[in-house]
């Protein structure tokens, strides 16, 4: 072996121990300030915690809103943003999270039972919605939540497929009327999970669900509030936004019932 | 009325989105209205109107016209505002922004010439209207009675009342419309009147502006003939449109005095009176007994709070949510506001709740007015469950009378407590569609990946495998006792040549079940080293099954089960 290829293979080696020392204590900041960052709402969550439990309504409120401002996305979170919202006499805000929870966790018993009891504060009597073709031929659609829907498609589809793979492996010819079936299954399943994701697009485009948070907004026939009051609606009313337009709001609460509020005076459910 | 238009704006912007702004007249009354046409080729696009302040817009429509010349589409979309003037002078509809898209164009302005006009003196018009308030001066959420009324001696038709804004203050309308007549200077005036209850939010001079009635009226002439067709049958009159308007108010609205009572204030301002009562003074602990709290009277009783209640320990509440009945009638709302709490005592003992008070502001009074309960006296007895233990046997149980069951309700209402749990932290991350996709086509891609690794592994196979498999199978199916005899000794002899093949590794025409010589057999097992005897054997069994198949022996079953067997130790004795 030269001098020369020698001096390179020093040269080569010297970088990459360089190369790995740098990578080494750039994980460490990054999992250093990612700790930092868990610590903190680990800190402002068990505040908020005992706020609660001190009947502190307003500084729990302060202490979980700030872990959701921090970005984080969980239904139990949001339920007790509700659960502070409500103790502290603000039906708006605290339906308004109970919603967002309930994206997240529909079928949790503790948040369905102080929803439901939240919703007994509600002014505005619901009109009742006409029933569509949709929903009654995927009427079992309301009986299970999207994430249900998603996760059974995939898990029939999975089935579904072995149960092909396993018959190809065995060399035997595949049975008809059980493929069938399975097909069928999977099918709906998917489907209906797609049109739900085809949904939820169309539906953030266009029409955004919300609920009023004041104890009470006037809804106008215009983007000022010169304009003529067309009907009240109270705190924790849920709406449909179809238009936002110079700070204003276009919301829909029936079939006919439908003009403008400044955006300040409703919370969209999922953003 | 024919309509004549002047053009009086054309647009700035000269790009695909043009906009026009049209009205029918330039010089109008006080209480004339003026239409205002926006015309918008193509589409339909956004008309900004909320920079119009000198007019009230009374009503708005659309529509559009689609024209074909030459095989040339057009549309045209026109926006219609009815304006009524807010006030006399030279007024302007200022440039009016017209967007569609990324595109924007704005009309030019247009000048209105408004003019007072008609008769001052009430008395000298057929038709006219009022407003007026119970009170000028009041003081932050009192109830102010607003009246619109109108006054007619003739026929009116299509009525539209357009109500003030009622900027300031909370108004709600009390159902049930009142009509009535009025003597006015000798003349009868027809009267209908319309009411709104009125709370203001807020301190100061707050104006309540024009209350805007549309109607069309009719006149029947003022020449009387008595031509048979002037009879009032055939003399139907004519028909014009008219808008009336009210002049606007002002209310002096006070701010509530300073609070100074140690209780708390309630929120409500009116005229009330409260009562507490208990539904049971002794009871067991464990047990409840409900406290009601009831608000009664006139003003806004369904803001009141509920009372703050100084229980001593030893007691859990739970509290319903608050029952209202407030009715609006002429004179504003009115009801009862019910607050219920479920107390339980935790600890045997004598308790005393003391005087619930109730602090709101009294309208007769002009002051803050605190209203008291007496106290109230509670006995929490030991538990029944704890004192009433019983002994339990056969009998009493047989002779026990049947359970009244019950449906459970609720004794109080509460929210359930916090999740504490440190998983309230982790992020819940929704199922992306990309996601979805992928773990869908997962199972697919491992099922093409399957049938692409067989093909594969088929490809590959070891002839003398395939071919002792395919021994392996042709005896199989010999074995089934629904084959025909040829079927049978068929399968016999693919079954004995393919196993000879097999034993060499042999394919090519082999593989393909070809017939085989004696000789060849004999040969290929000779070259793979079998013993002669073996080698006898084999050639023996595969000629008795030749002479079977092509002599015409007879088959019987026992024939069948001997061969069947004798093929079946050979094949052992090959693959072995």
């Amino acid at each position: 072996m030269t001098g020369r290829m020698m001096k390179r293979i020093i040269v080569m080696r010297t970088m990459l121990k360089k190369t790995a020392v740098i990578i080494l204590i750039l994980i460490t900041a990054a999992t250093a300030v990612s700790a930092a960052g868990t610590t903190e709402s680990t800190r402002d969550f068990l505040d908020g915690v005992k706020y609660y439990n001190e009947e502190n309504y307003p500084k729990a409120i302060d202490a979980f809103a700030k872990i959701a401002a921090g970005g984080i996305r969980n239904g139990k979170l949001y339920y007790n943003l509700g659960n502070a919202y409500l103790k502290n006499g603000d039906i708006g805000h605290a339906i308004l999270w109970y919603e967002r929870a309930a994206k997240l966790i529909p079928n949790d018993p503790d948040l369905k039972f102080n929803l439901n009891y939240a919703l007994t504060f509600i002014k505005d009597k619901r009109e009742e919605k006409k029933n569509s073709m949709f929903g009654v031929l995927f009427f079992w659609k309301e009986l299970l939540s999207q994430r249900t829907v998603q996760w059974t498609g995939l898990i029939l589809n999975m089935m579904f497929w072995l149960f092909l793979t396993g018959q190809l492996i065995r060399r035997r010819k595949q049975l008809k009327m059980v493929s069938v079936f399975f097909m069928t299954a999977v099918g709906i399943f998917i489907l209906t999970a797609c049109y739900d994701y085809y949904a939820a697009a169309v539906s953030s485009a266009r029409n955004k669900e919300a609920v009023i948070l004041p104890s009470s907004v006037s809804v106008r026939s215009g983007l000022s509030e010169a304009s003529t009051e067309l009907f009240v609606l109270h705190a924790g009313t849920k709406i449909r936004i179809d238009q936002e337009k110079n700070g204003y709001y276009r919301i829909c609460f029936s079939e006919g019932k439908i003009g403008w509020i400044p955006k300040d005076k409703a919370g969209v459910v999922e953003g | 009325m024919a309509a004549v238009f002047f053009i009086l704006c054309i647009p700035v912007a000269a790009c695909a989105l043009d906009a026009q702004a049209v009205v029918d007249k330039s010089r109008i009354g006080l209480d004339d209205t003026v239409r205002l046409d926006v015309l918008v080729n193509g589409d339909e696009a956004d008309v900004d109107v909320s920079v119009i302040k000198d007019f009230n817009i009374i009503s708005r429509g659309t529509s559009s016209n689609v024209r074909i010349i030459n095989t040339q589409v057009s549309r045209e979309t026109t926006y219609q505002y009815v304006l009524l003037p807010l006030k006399e002078g030279q007024l302007t509809i200022p440039p009016l922004k017209v967007a569609r898209g990324k595109e924007t164009v704005y009309t030019r302005p247009i000048r209105i010439q408004v003019s007072q006009t008609g008769p001052r003196n009430l008395a000298e018009r057929d038709i006219f209207v009022q407003a007026f308030v119970s009170k000028i001066e009041a003081v932050e959420g009192e109830q102010i009675i607003y009246t619109f009324r109108l006054y007619r001696t003739v026929q009116i038709d299509s009525a539209r009342l357009q109500k003030p804004d009622f900027i300031g203050f909370s108004a709600t309308e009390i159902e049930g419309n009142r009509s009535g007549e009025s003597i006015i200077s000798g003349r009868r005036y027809a009267v209908a009147e319309v009411s709104y209850v009125l709370i203001p939010l807020q301190s100061g001079k707050l104006e309540i502006g024009p209350a805007v009635l549309s109607c069309d009226v009719r006149h029947l002439g003022l020449r009387r003939s008595h031509s048979f067709f002037d009879d009032s049958f055939f003399n139907r009159g004519r028909w014009e449109k008219k808008v009336f308007r009210t002049e606007p108010l002002t209310v002096n609205v006070a701010p509530l005095p300073p609070h100074s009572s140690e209780v708390t204030f309630s929120g409500l301002v009116g005229e009330a009176d409260f009562r507490a009562a208990i539904e049971d003074n002794e009871i067991a602990v464990g047990d409840s007994t409900t406290l009601t709290l009831t608000i009664e009277g006139s003003g806004n009783i369904m803001d009141a709070e509920e009372p703050e209640i100084t229980l001593p320990d030893g007691f859990k509440i739970y509290r319903d949510a608050p029952e209202e009945d407030v009715k609006l009638g002429n004179d504003g709302y009115a009801g009862h506001k019910t607050f219920r709490i479920a107390l339980v005592p935790v600890k045997e003992g004598d308790f005393t709740i003391p005087p619930i008070r109730f602090n709101y502001f009294d309208m007769a009074a002009k002051r803050y007015k605190t209203i008291a309960s007496p106290a109230f006296s509670i006995r929490a007895n030991p538990s029944q469950e704890k004192t009433q233990l019983e002994v339990f046997s056969a009998d009493a149980i047989q002779n026990r009378p049947p359970v009244d069951r019950q449906d459970v309700k609720f004794t109080g209402r509460d929210i359930l407590p916090l999740k504490e749990d440190l998983n309230a932290l982790s992020h819940q991350q929704a199922l992306s569609f990309g996601r979805f996709v992928f773990l869908a086509l997962l199972p697919i891609l491992l099922y093409l990946s399957a049938g692409w690794f067989l093909r594969f592994m088929r490809k590959t196979d070891d002839p003398a495998r395939v071919m002792s498999r395919k021994a392996r199978e042709a005896l199989k199916d010999a074995g089934h006792p629904d084959i025909s005899i040829e079927e049978f000794l068929s399968l016999l002899y693919k079954a004995l040549i393919t196993g000879i093949c097999a034993t060499a590794g042999a394919s090519g025409q082999f593989a393909k079940g070809a017939s085989l010589t004696h000789a060849e057999a004999e040969e290929i097992l000779r070259n793979n080293g079998w013993a002669d005897d073996s080698i006898q054997q084999a050639i023996e069994l595969f000629k008795r099954i030749e002479s079977a198949r092509y002599s015409g022996w007879r088959v019987d079953s026992e024939l069948r089960e001997t061969l069947l067997a004798d093929t079946r130790h050979m094949l052992r004795s090959l693959s072995s």
